[in-house]
């Protein structure tokens, strides 16, 4: 995806924490202390309240032994 | 990657707190009946001695208790300071300072000389007391939503 600097558009970041969760039979506050953040972070962030770091999401992506684009998915809108 | 936030430890808030306390003891034993006989004790102690600095020195404490206290309390680490708790102190101290220059401007307008110094006085710890009420409301907030 080219994001063009200029181009006054809203990124957002969706992601299936909770899918991969449920997956993974994680809750959040294990998933929160794997990766060293409070659970009101882990339960923003599947809510869409709050877009973590790059470090973060590839913390969370490590404990799902996966990708972090397989977890937060980049999209843009208008 | 940690990086230093130039934050204090966590138990630093409650010292904060009880800074912030003994202070509103002081003032309240000061303003009321209870203290003036020993405000005027104190006087006449002082000017037995010679000591001409004993308001100033009541005046300095509450300047630099009052502001110790309230820095301890606003900037001393949360139980779990994560980058979400970052973000969000960064924004309540963003929205303190736009906060405190706007009644800072209305203040401007209302009042004059002696009494827009006092304005002045309570503008130095006003930054502080709004970055606290926001601060603290917007982890309520958080709380209560990931509770529900």
């Amino acid at each position: 995806m080219d994001i063009a600097p200029d181009e006054q558009r809203v990124i957002i970041m969706k992601n299936r924490l909770r899918v991969a969760r449920a997956e993974h039979n994680i809750s959040q506050a294990e998933l929160a202390e794997k990766v060293g953040v409070s659970r009101q972070t882990i339960n923003s962030i599947e809510g869409g309240r709050y877009t973590p770091s790059a470090v973060l999401a590839l913390k969370i992506a490590r404990v799902f032994g996966s990708i972090a684009e397989e977890i937060f998915i980049l999209e843009d809108s208008d | 990657m940690r990086q230093h936030d130039w934050l204090f430890p966590h138990a630093f808030r409650k010292i904060g707190l009880a800074i912030g306390t003994l202070l509103l003891v002081f003032y309240l034993i000061l303003v009321t009946n209870l203290g003036q006989n020993y405000y005027d004790s104190l006087q006449n102690w002082s000017n037995e001695k010679n000591w001409s600095g004993y308001t100033e020195t009541v005046a300095n404490v509450f300047i630099i208790g009052l502001a110790l206290s309230l820095i301890l309390i606003a900037f001393s680490r949360e139980k779990q300071e994560d980058e979400m708790i970052q973000r969000l102190r960064l924004q309540a101290l963003q929205w303190s300072v736009y906060v405190n220059y706007l009644v800072l401007m209305l203040c401007s307008l209302i009042f004059y000389w002696l009494d827009f110094l006092n304005v002045l006085i309570f503008n130095m710890y006003t930054i502080l007391v709004f970055f606290i009420i926001m601060f603290r409301w917007t982890l309520h907030r958080m709380n209560k939503e990931s509770l529900s």
